[in-house]
C-alpha cells in the first residue's frame, strides 16, 4: 500500500485558470492517508514565488479568472503536504529562499534524490 | 511479484508511445494474474472513448478483468468534459476525479506514472 508519495511538479500548465491543476490534484491528497511531498522542479518552482499572482482581465468581452498559485500553496502546506523547490532551479531563475512562500523549503538534488529513494510512490506531472 | 496491486496514471493521448507501452504492460500484468488500476487525465482520458483501435482495445481489458475485478479503468470526468467526448465512453469506464486517483495511489503496491508531465 502507497504511504510515502512525492510528486514531481515540473512544469506549469500555461494555461489562464483560476488554480493551477497540478497543485490542485496534489490537494486531493489530504483524503487519503499518505504522506505527501510535493516537489517543485524547472518552471514549476515559479509557483513558489511568494505574492505571485495573475490579475483578473477581460479579453474579447470575457472575463479572465484571477489566480494565485502562492495562495495554492499555502493550502497545501496548511493541510500538512510538504513542498520543496529544487535549488538549482531556483537559482537559475534568479530566485532565493525569501522570496519564496513561507514554508517552502529549498532542496538540492542530493536532498530530493534521498527522498525519493525512500518514497513509496513517485507522480510525475 | 505475485497478485500485486499497479496503479498506472495516465496523462497523455494516443500519440506517446509511453501510454502505449503503460497500456501493453497493463495487458502483461493482467496475464500473470495481478491487478491493473489505471487513472487517466488530461488528454488520457480520450483513450478509452470513440471507436477506434485503442477504445477498442481498452474494452477489451475491461471485459478480460470483469469475472475477478482486476482491471479499472478510472477517468477524470473534467478532462472528459474538457476533451468532448463524454457521450463516447467506452462501458466500464468510470467517470472519477482527483479523488480517486489518490484512492487508486493509495491502495496500490506499486505506482507508474507514464510519461509525467502535465496533463493539462
Amino acid at each position: 500500500m502507497a504511504r510515502r508519495v512525492v510528486s514531481l511538479v515540473h512544469g506549469v500548465s500555461g494555461a489562464l485558470r483560476p488554480t493551477e491543476p497540478a497543485l490542485e490534484a496534489n490537494t486531493y491528497a489530504i483524503a487519503e492517508d499518505v504522506d505527501l511531498t510535493v516537489v517543485l522542479h524547472g518552471s514549476a518552482v515559479e509557483l513558489a514565488v511568494a505574492g505571485g499572482q495573475v490579475r483578473p482581465g477581460e479579453l474579447a468581452g470575457v472575463v479572465l479568472p484571477p489566480a494565485s498559485s502562492a495562495q495554492d500553496l499555502r493550502g497545501l502546506l496548511e493541510s500538512g503536504i510538504g513542498v520543496i523547490a529544487l535549488a538549482e532551479d531556483v537559482t537559475s531563475l534568479g530566485l532565493d529562499a525569501a522570496d519564496l512562500v513561507d514554508g517552502v523549503e529549498v532542496a538540492d538534488t542530493d536532498t530530493v534524490a534521498g527522498l525519493l529513494r525512500r518514497a513509496d510512490a513517485v507522480l510525475a506531472w | 511479484m505475485t497478485g500485486r496491486t499497479v496503479a498506472l496514471l495516465l496523462a497523455s493521448g494516443v500519440t506517446s508511445e509511453h501510454t502505449a507501452t503503460a497500456l501493453k504492460l497493463a495487458e502483461r500484468l493482467l496475464a500473470r494474474g495481478h491487478r491493473v488500476a489505471v487513472f487517466a487525465h488530461g488528454d488520457a482520458a480520450g483513450l478509452a472513448a470513440g471507436t477506434g483501435e485503442l477504445p477498442t482495445a481498452v474494452t477489451a481489458l475491461l471485459r478480460r478483468g470483469v469475472h475477478d475485478g482486476t482491471f479499472d479503468w478510472v477517468v477524470d470526468q473534467a478532462s472528459v468534459e474538457r476533451l468532448g467526448v463524454a457521450p463516447h465512453l467506452t462501458p466500464g469506464a468510470v467517470p472519477g476525479d482527483h479523488a480517486d486517483l489518490w484512492a487508486v495511489v493509495r491502495h496500490a503496491d506499486i505506482v507508474l506514472t507514464a510519461g509525467g508531465g502535465s496533463p493539462w
